[in-house]
């Protein structure tokens, strides 16, 4: 230290000001930051696992499929800790947090609004186990953590599949575009809504929206209980998704999500390839037209992805509609292929759209499914005479 | 309650003492804090009095350094596992990041003509019933405390790291991530400026003349 900066030392040593720490303040302090050392703690170990099982989904397409429902709405809650800005948030955020388990209602609406609304029921429990189960018995248990999937159908047959068997496509994100957006929602809700009666209860909403995917939220405007969450997306009206039922922390026993067969079930011998060269328009289209060919009604399917697919053909099947009136005739494989064609899509890059629900085959001048190719401007239609046209985006059918 | 703060007070003491040989938390023990709610609550009993001093000496306002301590060491808890250091770069780091609250701060709410308000307001009014000696006393000590707050915030960093906090050059360097000789001729325009500032004010007896 030179002459000049002693001389400083010492005129600043002469300054008396109340430097000493109060004890209080930093007690409290402490206080908060072991609560903010423990949650953040909390978080790390959630977004570990989170990670772990997010990697297992996405390195598999077939459990893409069979999870898109699940996953949308499991992520889409998780996403809710995002939003802020009210105490009944806060609630709601601090619930989903600690929540060990989750159980929800979740009705797609996965046509023009015309067509069947489906409901499943999900169940998750952490680390990684998800349970979907339909009202006629269709059941789909799913373990991210041992990679494994069983798909459990009411004639008495299932099939378990390993979700290391296929790879993913790097880099596409397919149909968790949409939960990517939710992973990312903004730290506020856009807008908070009016008031709303779900079943009896008084809601108030709040909005987010991000990029095509708006999120409207419900809570009761008493408890500040999470009611219902809506899912719209801007490029397809009418193809909505409403969670309800929703409940934290309830017991879930473990028999739930046993990878064990129901006793007295047969194995089906249904074994799905991943072939990216096969999961083209040109196959989509051959499978429109071979289903619609083939069932009595000569209509395009109410739907053309998601895990609702086996239950539309079994039910069809069921209804004598299917020409060969058996689900066994049904190919899977073909289905398969053309369902990941649609699935992997980018919703919001692709701006996808399905309109064929109870368009009869060769209708003239009947659009029936529209979408953009990656880097494309135009977008690529489906006529229900299944010719494929060009077309802008002022083009298309409102 | 008062042995915990008497403990705590001789811990730092022997902090300030260890300085002279370095810190004393081990790597592990660095290691150990990112898990250990214990080990934690050690590494920020540490430190908490020295942030919250050179805080003090930055913003001469208790309740607002408070509140930027609070802000530092929930920064620090934020971002703690991504931290890779020594006890000596953990303080550096806490440093760095009150710097740069407090500048944020002062830019934030136009401290610094805030702060010059409250200094001659203050001293003025908690001065009432002193001697006048007192108060010609407590006017060179607001003089010099408007002359630090003069300073821009990045000068005012360093001179408060150095003869508040006697930190060296080289540590203040890497504080503010610059080098030491940036820092002596930073520290020698600063203490220019406030040699000016200081002589400007004319004060009577000529006690803060350098």
């Amino acid at each position: 230290m030179n002459l000049n900066e002693r001389k400083f030392e010492e005129l600043m040593n002469k300054m008396t000001f109340d430097d000493k720490p109060d004890h209080c303040h930093r007690d409290k302090l402490e206080q908060e930051l072991l609560a903010a050392f423990a949650q953040r703690q909390w978080q790390q170990e959630r977004q570990s696992r989170q990670n772990g099982v997010w990697r297992a989904i996405m390195q598999n397409k077939q459990m893409r499929l069979a999870a898109v429902a699940a996953i949308v709405v499991i992520t889409g809650m998780a996403g809710i800790q995002f939003l802020t800005g009210t105490n009944a948030y806060a609630q709601v955020v601090q619930e989903i947090r600690n929540a060990r388990t989750v159980v929800f209602t979740i009705l797609s609406q996965s046509n023009n609004g015309n067509g069947e609304t489906i409901k499943t029921d999900m169940a998750y429990k952490e680390p990684g186990h998800l349970r979907t189960s339909t009202v006629d018995g269709y059941i789909c248990i799913g373990d991210f953590t041992g990679s494994k999937i069983m798909s459990i159908v009411p004639q008495g047959g299932y099939s378990i599949g390993d979700l290391n068997s296929l790879k993913a496509t790097p880099g596409n994100p397919g149909p968790f575009a949409s939960i990517e957006a939710m992973k990312n929602l903004p730290a506020k809700a856009d807008a908070k809504l009016g008031a709303k009666e779900i079943d009896g209860i008084d809601c108030e909403g709040y909005r987010v929206t991000q990029g095509d995917l708006t999120s409207i939220i419900w809570l009761d405007a008493k408890t500040g209980d999470l009611v219902q969450v809506e899912h719209k997306y801007t490029s397809a009206p009418g193809m909505n998704t409403i969670i309800k039922n929703i409940k934290f922390d309830v017991e879930l026993e473990d028999s739930l999500f046993s990878m064990t067969p129901p006793a007295g079930s047969k194995p089906m011998a249904v074994e799905m390839k991943s072939d990216a060269a096969l999961q083209t328009e040109e196959t989509f289209v051959a499978w429109l037209g071979w289903w619609a060919n083939g069932n009595t009604d000569e209509t395009f399917p109410p739907i053309v992805a998601g895990t609702e697919m086996a239950k539309v053909c079994m039910d069809m099947a069921k209804q004598g509609k299917l020409k060969g009136s058996s689900w066994e005739k049904v190919n899977p494989q073909q289905m398969y292929n053309a369902m990941l064609f649609v699935a992997l899509l980018p919703r919001e890059e692709s701006k996808w759209r399905y309109a064929g629900n109870g368009v009869k085959i060769n209708t003239p001048n009947t659009p029936i499914f529209w979408y953009r190719p990656a880097g494309s401007q135009t977008y690529r239609v489906i006529y229900a005479d299944l010719t494929v046209r060009e077309m802008t985006e002022d083009q298309l059918p409102k | 309650m008062i042995a915990r703060n008497l403990q705590i007070d001789y811990e730092n003491r022997m902090m300030n003492v260890s300085e002279v040989s370095g810190f004393q938390f081990e790597p592990d023990q660095m290691t150990q804090a990112k898990s250990d709610p214990g080990a934690f609550t050690r590494l920020y009993l540490r430190h908490y009095d020295a942030i919250f001093r050179y805080c003090a000496h930055r913003l001469f306002d208790r309740t607002a350094a408070e509140d930027i301590t609070s802000e530092v060491f929930l920064k620090m808890v934020e971002n703690f596992q991504t931290f890779d250091g020594n006890e000596k770069q953990f303080r550096n780091w806490l440093y760095r990041i009150a710097t740069n609250a407090v500048n944020d701060h002062i830019r934030k709410t136009t401290r610094r003509s805030t702060i010059l308000t409250w200094v001659g307001w203050g001293s003025s009014n908690s001065n009432v019933n002193e001697t006048v000696a007192a108060d010609e006393s407590q006017d060179n000590q607001t003089v010099m405390k408007k002359a630090l707050l003069m300073l821009k915030p990045d000068e005012q960093a360093i001179v408060t790291m150095r003869f508040f906090e006697n930190l060296k050059h080289e540590e203040i360097a890497e504080v503010v991530g610059t080098s030491a000789s940036t820092v002596r001729s930073r520290l020698s325009r600063a203490m220019e400026k406030l040699r000016k500032h200081i002589s400007s004010a004319q004060i009577e007896g000529q006690e803060v003349t350098i």
